[in-house]
């Protein structure tokens, strides 16, 4: 087996050798029987015909042994290759078109493949698809982290995760090796964290069981990054102290490079006293599985469920895969699969643009071949030759393509490189290339089937048939434009809705006003402030500094930020039974601590009752605000009457001194929250943003800031000032990525329809030329040709446009799942797919039928078909 | 006796088992054939070229220069390794169509 490839692939390689050796072999042949003959009597010359014709023709003799070689094949791609590469030098028009349509697909495809097999599948985790994540449940379905109760509960008595581990992640402040301290993001683990995830540290070691015990030593891994950039690689930082929060911490392990996990990690530290958190209403694990060989999703959700049940009645429990919920859950990879999907769509605009060229191109070659058949090649000899030229172009576009997916990847890795989570390795790597090669092949095969088959029917009817081709071939390029038209309006008004959502979710009434206020993250991360006191004294002084700088008219602390960090979630209830609507008794609500000036900074509407007061003992009253949703759940349809009324939050009684209009936490989210306002020095949290209303920009507020909180505390990290514009633009980034994207594929698949359109009507008047040439000799007008033309154009377009519009309703729907604002009936995105596909296919027909009219009727009598 | 037209797949052991003996060149293996078995088998001249790269590409001769025939330079076979242990184990192995025939005719 082994020897025979290693022959073939010396005949090939040493073709010259071989075929001196045949030569030299036979003239020995010829060479001895002349010399016998010779002998025999004979005259030279005629002993050499004798020899020549015993031996039975040196030619045929060669090529069966050539053949013996086993590369026949490989000789007929050659010649078919070399005969393709003549034709498309002496035609580059139709090779350069088929070439870039198809690079435009490819590109398209292989791009979209990229993204869905990076955000799919991971090299950063060893088994990607037997890790799941574990949420809570609460019985209107609404998720959230497992509580440590639970957790352990879950831990101690499940049997079909081989690991189970929990992580919290945080923010820390690192003062150490820095000019300046600064916030980085961290990781809370439990002790089965990195072996779930099956990652070991390239230096040092994992977590030992007593650092996970208050009191015990204080551990930290860190991120190869962080290495790298804070600590010089220095081999020797193994058991170095490294300060975080004040507290210091024991370098035990430094992670291998691109390990960031869950998002942005640079810090792991062992969750210490989760053994001892009893507290059940604090869900704030975030539960990570293994699931072992023969267990599926469902019984882990089953066996789980169960446990989680007995240890809490009303809650039930949601696995998913890790990956999924990494990637920002169902959205995104809806968001992925349909671009994935509108790819394909334009693939198939590319497909049947390809073919209907080609189409066209092989029937005006039917003469050649025609001759060519009569000459004795085979049907398939054909089929074979016309296929080697179109999959040659296929794979010269497919590489041109790869060529435009890598410049695209390198492009989205660079703009998106924040919104791109670090395990989502967006590259061309082998599948990529495989899938883009086995595409590029497979359209060059399919594109060109067709017309090869049709191309190569007996001589006899090729050369009966007029130079427009049967109408057979003329009634599949009108399926083929019908098919384009279709596609085109499918991806036109998918566009169209996209971009009317995306212009909807940018001038979206937030609640709040995003002009002239800038934020930033402020964690009193040390321990000097770790009781209310402290934390309230240190916000107060904070604000104050800040508004000191000049050109600050305003400043306000909230926690959490709306559009930027997560949920604070609490439960609401009202004394005296039951809410007005949903069938809880207590509302989960998002929960606000902010301070007097936070409605009048963010221009939050006061619709009722009084704001916060500035002075006296905030803690003492106990006083809440909350938004007309809450309000309207709680007390029915009139919300102004809710000041005055009292509420439960988590058992402590609060009265609700006013009721403010809603306001959304996070943009694309469908409607507001339920939202629950405290005051902030009531309730401090150790973490809050200050909001800064001022009209100078950023960079100019960014340095006094910075200095200002120096000033107060040289220990203390804030993030980076960011205006509230471009945290909403930040927050919606993926939308209008997406967005834009679906655009461009829309644009290109529409600019290949019209290709397309104009194709079939310059075909179908050339078919039609010899009856409109003798209609124009008989002296109808130019006009009524064009007619003709342009109302068989319109026909066909209609019955495109119709059959697109059908097929708009479920792709609608799809998009629905991952765009924001998609209206149920887009009127107007039909009007203006029907409008455009319309109105250019038209033109491109009268553009088309125009160049060929304006010839002499005599020239299309002439040029017409026959031998 | 009457001449025996070659029978399908015979063409190669015939070329092989020929070259073996005492040729090294295939320009009179047709000849030696029809001495050897007494002209009841007829090959034509051209036959064992191609049966010759055959036999080459599956290993079991190589082409070395050599000197032949009354001193004419030329390439000649040499039988390879693989074909001499071959041999050895089975003289008959390639040719299975004299154990096919004798199979068919005793089940007459």
């Amino acid at each position: 087996m082994l020897g025979d490839l290693l022959y073939r692939v010396r005949a090939l390689f040493q073709r010259k050798l071989f075929e001196d050796n045949l030569d030299a072999e036979l003239q020995f042949h010829v060479d001895r029987l002349t010399e016998k003959h010779v002998q025999a009597g004979l005259a030279p010359a005629e002993a050499s015909r004798r020899a020549r014709i015993e031996l039975g023709g040196l030619e045929q003799v060669k090529e069966e042994c050539r053949q013996s070689w086993g590369l026949s094949w490989i000789d007929t791609l050659l010649r078919d290759s070399r005969y393709a590469v003549a034709r498309m030098s002496r035609y580059p028009r139709s090779a350069v078109v088929i070439g870039t349509s198809l690079a435009l697909g490819i590109t398209a495809n292989t791009l979209m493949f990229s993204i869905f097999n990076a955000s799919s599948n991971s090299t950063h985790f060893e088994k990607t698809h037997d890790l799941v994540q574990i949420y809570e449940s609460d019985r209107l379905g609404r998720r959230s982290p497992v509580s440590a109760p639970n957790y352990r509960a879950m831990k101690e008595l499940q049997r079909s995760l081989t690991v189970i581990a929990a992580y919290g992640t945080r923010v820390f402040g690192i003062a150490d090796h820095l000019p300046q301290p600064e916030l980085v993001d961290g990781v809370l683990v439990s002790s089965d964290l990195f072996q779930v995830l099956g990652i070991q540290p390239i230096l040092g070691r994992t977590f030992e069981e007593d650092e996970f015990n208050r009191g015990g030593p204080s551990a930290v891994i860190v991120s190869h990054s962080f290495w790298q950039s804070r600590l010089s690689a220095r081999e020797d930082v193994l058991g170095q102290p490294l300060k975080i929060n004040d507290n210091s911490h024991a370098i035990v392990g430094v992670m291998p490079s691109g390990f960031r996990f869950p998002f942005a990690s640079d810090v792991w530290l062992p969750w210490t006293g989760l053994s001892e958190e009893n507290r059940r209403l604090i869900r704030n694990l975030q539960v990570v599985g293994q699931l072992s060989a023969d267990t599926t999703p469902e019984s882990v959700e089953a066996e789980l469920g169960e446990i989680l049940v007995r240890a809490e009645p009303d809650r039930s429990l949601v696995i998913m895969p890790l990956i999924d919920a990494l990637t920002g859950g169902v959205r995104m990879r809806r968001i992925i699969s349909f671009l994935l999907v509108t790819a394909g769509f334009l693939l198939l605009v590319v497909c049947l643009n390809v073919a209907s060229i080609r189409s066209a191109d092989f029937v005006s070659r039917q003469r050649e071949t025609a001759t060519y058949l009569a000459l004795g090649a085979s049907r398939s000899d054909v089929v074979q030759r016309f296929l080697t030229e179109s999959v040659l172009v296929a794979l010269a576009g497919g590489t041109a393509g790869v060529i435009g997916a890598y410049w695209a990847i390198r492009y989205i890795t660079a703009k998106f490189a924040s919104d791109i989570p670090y395990w989502m390795e967006i590259q061309l790597d082998e599948a990529a290339l495989s899938y883009s090669l086995g595409l590029s092949v497979f359209v060059g095969i399919i594109s060109g089937l067709q017309p090869a088959l049709q191309s190569s029917r007996t001589p006899f009817r090729a050369l009966q048939e007029s130079q427009g081709g049967s109408r057979r071939t003329a009634n599949l390029l009108k399926l083929f434009v019908l098919v384009q038209v279709a596609a085109a309006v499918v991806l036109l008004v998918g566009t169209n809705s996209a971009i009317d959502g995306l212009g909807k979710l940018r001038s979206r009434d937030l609640g709040f006003s995003l002009d002239e206020t800038l934020t930033t993250s402020v964690p009193l991360l040390s321990d000097r402030y770790s009781s209310a006191q402290l934390q309230r004294a240190a916000a107060a002084e904070l604000i104050e500094t800040a508004r000191a700088i000049p050109g600050v008219s305003q400043v306000a602390a909230v926690n959490p930020m709306p559009m930027k960090d997560g949920w604070n979630t609490t439960l609401v209830s009202v004394p005296d039974g039951h809410a007005a609507s949903d069938d809880t008794e207590q509302i989960l609500v998002a929960d606000y601590r902010c301070t007097p000036n936070y409605f009048s900074v963010t221009k939050i509407r006061l619709l009722a009752g009084e704001p916060f007061r500035e002075t006296g003992d905030a803690a003492a009253r106990r006083e809440a605000i909350v938004n007309r949703r809450l309000a309207r759940t709680l007390w029915g349809d009139d919300p102004l009457t809710a000041p005055g009324r009292s509420i439960t939050v988590v058992g402590q009684p609060y009265l609700v001194i006013g009721v403010v209009e809603d306001s959304f936490h996070d943009p694309r989210a469908n409607e507001p929250p339920h939202a629950l306002y405290r005051q902030f020095a009531a309730e401090p949290t150790r973490r809050f943003s200050l909001l800064v209303q001022s009209k100078l920009p950023t960079e100019a507020l960014q340095r006094p800031l910075a200095a200002a909180v120096q000033r107060f505390d040289p220990t203390l990290a804030i993030s980076n000032l960011t205006s509230m514009r471009s945290l909403f633009a930040e927050s919606i980034s993926i939308s209008r990525a997406s967005t834009h994207t679906l655009a461009v594929v829309s644009v290109v698949a529409l600019i290949l329809a019209l290709a397309g359109i104009y194709g079939m009507a310059a075909s179908l008047v050339k078919g039609q030329a010899r009856e409109l040439a003798i209609r124009r000799a008989l002296g109808s007008s130019s006009g009524g040709a064009l007619a003709l033309v342009l109302k068989q154009t319109f026909l066909l377009t209609a019955i495109g446009v119709l059959a697109g519009t059908a097929l708009t309703i479920p792709m609608l729907g799809l998009l629905r799942s991952g765009f924001f604002g998609i209206a149920d009936y887009p009127v107007t995105s039909y009007g203006f797919a029907w409008l455009a596909v319309g109105a250019t296919s038209l033109a491109a027909a009268t553009l088309a039928a125009y160049k060929d009219i304006r010839r002499e009727p005599v020239e299309g009598l002439g040029r017409q078909g026959g031998f | 006796m009457a001449r025996t037209d070659l029978l399908q797949g015979t063409l190669d052991p015939l070329t092989r088992g020929t070259l073996s003996i005492e040729l090294q060149h295939s320009w009179r293996v047709s000849d030696r054939i029809r001495q050897v078995s007494s002209e009841l088998l007829q090959i034509q001249q051209r036959e064992p070229y191609p049966a010759s790269q055959r036999l080459g590409r599956s290993g079991w001769i190589c082409l070395r220069r050599g000197v032949f025939d009354n001193n004419w330079p030329a390439k000649s076979y040499e039988s390879t390794r693989i074909w001499r242990d071959q041999f050895k184990e089975e003289p008959k192995s390639s040719c299975a169509l004299p154990i096919a025939l004798d199979s068919i005719l005793d089940m007459a």
